[in-house]
């Protein structure tokens, strides 16, 4: 069962975890695993007064930028866009930082632009590290001939991402070439590079402005993969209110716009870590489409290394 | 006659099997096979088919309590075949507690344990029985019964392993086909051990990873799993090779090794073991090279290669001496999860060549259809692919999941 097990003998601290100084964990877990009730928020004001709310984002846009900024250290209108979008990166990092460990029900729903749609259901679970990239374990429950298949991933700040598959029939822990990273997760339009766990050290940045997408407020930053990828860069808008992801533009190795991500209805957990409960991946070239909606978040759930082994692969039903 | 009592018997049990179309309960899981198997070329004895139809179903049960300490597993598999009472079984592939303690384990029961990391032959792989019945490629096992104990210090895994019983390997009957000539009389088995079956083995196996390293060591003392043959003596003139198995004591120890970089995957095992006639060894490694989305396409394609070579005498029935494997396997990405499997195997010191093809699609949710091919060649007579030169084939199967 995918309960949590006995309580490990050192106990996780999430004071501890959290203090500045403790935080190399994942910039926005699973590209905006971690995301926000902020669009919820939106939507339920819009009915009230649509062009009140604008209005009074626009003033916050205008009026507050260097508030706002004054929250990320290191950000200061003479830096350099690449200090400025590393900063932006790490506060976003900082903020992600300290939940210990998640776990959580997860449903992609597969569209190839004809009208026909697959739906498949997976848990994940994830724990975050102290001092390296956060670890990923997926299980799939469907459909039923992949059911009990496994996808553990150990993602790092600065060298590739260690990775293994659990084949259930032959009860074999494979390891996976780290390229996989640009290979479809489960044939969907999201690679397990997206899904896996952005470390700020993966990327160099630059600072690209201030922009408003879905009348949300974000900052406009470019991350550069530093690690085989397949991608050139990203684009990526963080909305300025909590540095959740909102949206992502993929560039393909040939420059040409290949994916669009956008995440919604962000909800907050124990009152600090934002997720989206939905994304949506739209691939721009081939028309198909990926949708993740994920549910029962559950954070404190004492995980610890053991569980997140290449052999833990093996006792997951 | 007995082939039509077997083949009512397959109907029966297949038409069961596909009637419990429900789901199944939270802990139990299962599937259902139909298949059947069309061999090219006119067998080499009267008695065999060219044909020939199997029903197999795999029932799993698991359950955990005590915050997750300790489980209870239990998994039956079941086959008939059409043609061939040898390929019948009914195996408990697991049957075990398990109870957990913070960095250590301890089991009881029957398991499946698979150790190694290559693709085309299976070196390290020791603990579990074979059964050459159901195919050729040592991936399917019997249940072994088994006392465990795993080590999970920060430093790795160290898994002591103690068999109290013996399982057989599984050979084709003589009016199945996939055994060439050879007619492998299992009645007749015999032991280099006075104990026979229920001598006592034991084993253990260190395994760990650094970064993109891992590796595993490991020893087994005990009744070698793969036997010599002994030829029997001929009572009637037949077409066929009668041969009793005989299972020699051994000491094996075996490396395995991985390496990730990019996009290889290096690989290698390597076995030494105590043979009647002294020490002999083998060893296999190669690589895969892995494209996503290759060629703008949303595949992934992959290129496996890997050497092999064996100097034990008891390796002979495989024919592994000295070989090199190349293929290809591709991922279409499509909704159906199709998946594509293409070998070919080729004898360095002989003329002998094999060649495989595996594919698969699912059909709807529940469903997954496999095709699965191969074909042997060889001139030689000292080639031991001789002895399968007429036996290729093609599988069909189409297998529904609970």
């Amino acid at each position: 069962m995918w309960t949590a097990r006995t309580p490990p003998a050192k106990a996780r601290n999430v004071d501890v975890l959290t203090k500045p100084g403790c935080l190399q964990s994942g910039f926005f877990v699973a590209c905006g695993l971690r995301i926000s009730r902020y669009t919820t928020r939106m939507k339920q004001r819009l009915p009230v007064s649509c062009a009140h709310v604008l209005f009074v984002i626009a003033i916050c846009v205008m009026q507050t930028p260097s508030l706002v900024r004054a929250d990320i250290p290191g950000f200061a209108p003479d830096n350099s866009a690449a200090a400025n979008g590393l900063a932006i990166a790490e506060e976003a990092s900082r903020r992600g930082a300290g939940f210990a460990d998640s776990q959580s029900t997860m449903t992609m729903t597969l569209y190839d632009g004809r009208g026909n749609s697959l739906v498949r259901n997976m848990r994940s679970k994830t724990l975050e590290m102290p001092d390296d990239g956060d670890r990923t374990l997926l299980f799939f429950e469907d459909p039923a001939d992949v059911r009990g298949t496994a996808f553990l991933t150990h993602s790092h700040d600065t060298r590739d991402d260690d990775q293994w598959l659990y084949l259930p029939a032959l009860k074999r822990v494979k390891r996976i070439a780290s390229s996989n990273r640009s290979g479809a997760f489960m044939s969907s339009e999201f690679s397990y590079e997206d899904l896996g766990n952005d470390e700020v050290g993966k990327y160099d940045y630059r600072y690209l402005g201030e922009t408003t997408i879905n009348a949300v407020a974000c900052y406009q930053l470019e991350r550069i993969p530093k690690t085989p990828s397949g991608y050139t860069r990203h684009i990526v808008w963080l909305d300025q209110d909590a540095l959740r992801v909102q949206k992502v533009d993929y560039y393909d190795r040939s420059e040409r716009l290949l994916k669009t991500l956008t995440a919604s209805d962000y909800q907050q957990y124990l009152e600090r870590y934002w997720r989206p409960a939905q994304m949506r991946m739209v691939n721009l070239q081939n028309g198909r489409s990926t949708e993740l909606r994920w549910r029962d978040y559950q954070f404190g759930n004492n995980l610890d290394e053991r569980d997140f082994e290449p052999r833990a692969m093996r006792d997951l039903r | 006659m007995n082939g039509i009592s077997n083949r009512v018997r397959c109907a029966i049990f297949a038409s069961a099997l596909l009637a419990a179309s429900g789901g199944l309960a939270d802990n139990w899981q299962g599937e259902a096979t139909v298949g059947t198997r069309w061999f090219v070329q006119e067998p080499f004895d009267p008695r065999q088919d060219q044909w020939d139809g199997f029903v197999a179903a795999d029932l799993e049960y698991f359950k955990d309590w005590d915050k997750r300490r300790q489980r209870f597993a239990a998994r039956l598999y079941a086959r008939a075949d059409s043609d061939d009472p040898a390929r019948n079984l009914v195996d408990v592939s697991e049957l075990y507690w398990r109870y957990r303690w913070q960095r250590a384990e301890l089991s009881v029961g029957v398991e499946r344990v698979f150790w190694g990391v290559t693709e085309a032959v299976h070196l390290a792989d020791i603990i579990n029985q074979s059964d050459l019945s159901a195919n050729l490629d040592t991936e399917d096992k019997l249940g072994q019964p088994m006392l465990r104990l795993s080590l999970t210090p920060r430093w790795g895994t160290l898994d002591l392993f103690v068999l109290p019983h013996f399982r057989e390997r599984r050979f084709p009957g003589s009016r199945g086909r996939l055994r060439g000539p050879l007619q492998v009389v299992a009645e007749r088995a015999q032991f280099e051990s006075t104990s026979g079956r229920n001598h006592i083995d034991l084993a253990a196996r260190f395994s760990h990873y650094i970064g993109p390293f891992e590796f595993a060591i490991a020893h087994f003392a005990g009744t070698q799993r793969q036997p010599a043959f002994v030829p029997l003596p001929v009572s009637q003139p037949s077409a066929s090779i009668a041969v009793a198995p005989l299972y020699f004591l051994t000491d094996q120890t075996s490396i395995e090794a991985t390496y990730a970089a990019g996009n290889w995957l290096w690989k290698l095992e390597a076995v030494s073991s105590r043979e009647p006639g002294g020490r002999g060894s083998a060893a296999t490694g190669g690589f895969e090279y892995t494209w996503s989305r290759a060629a703008g396409t949303s595949f992934d394609v992959g290129i496996i290669a890997e050497y092999q070579f064996d100097e034990r005498d008891t390796s002979i029935i495989l024919g592994a001496d000295d070989d090199i494997v190349a293929g290809v396997r591709i991922g279409f990405n499509d909704f159906a999860g199709s998946e594509l499997l293409a070998l070919a195997g080729r004898d360095l010191g002989g003329d002998g060549q094999l060649w495989s093809l595996e594919a698969s699609r699912r059909i709807g949710q529940q469903w997954r259809a496999s095709l699965e091919a191969r074909f042997f060649s060889a001139s030689a007579a000292d080639d031991v692919l001789t002895l399968l030169a007429r036996e290729d084939y093609w599988q069909l199967s189409l297998t529904r999941f609970f």
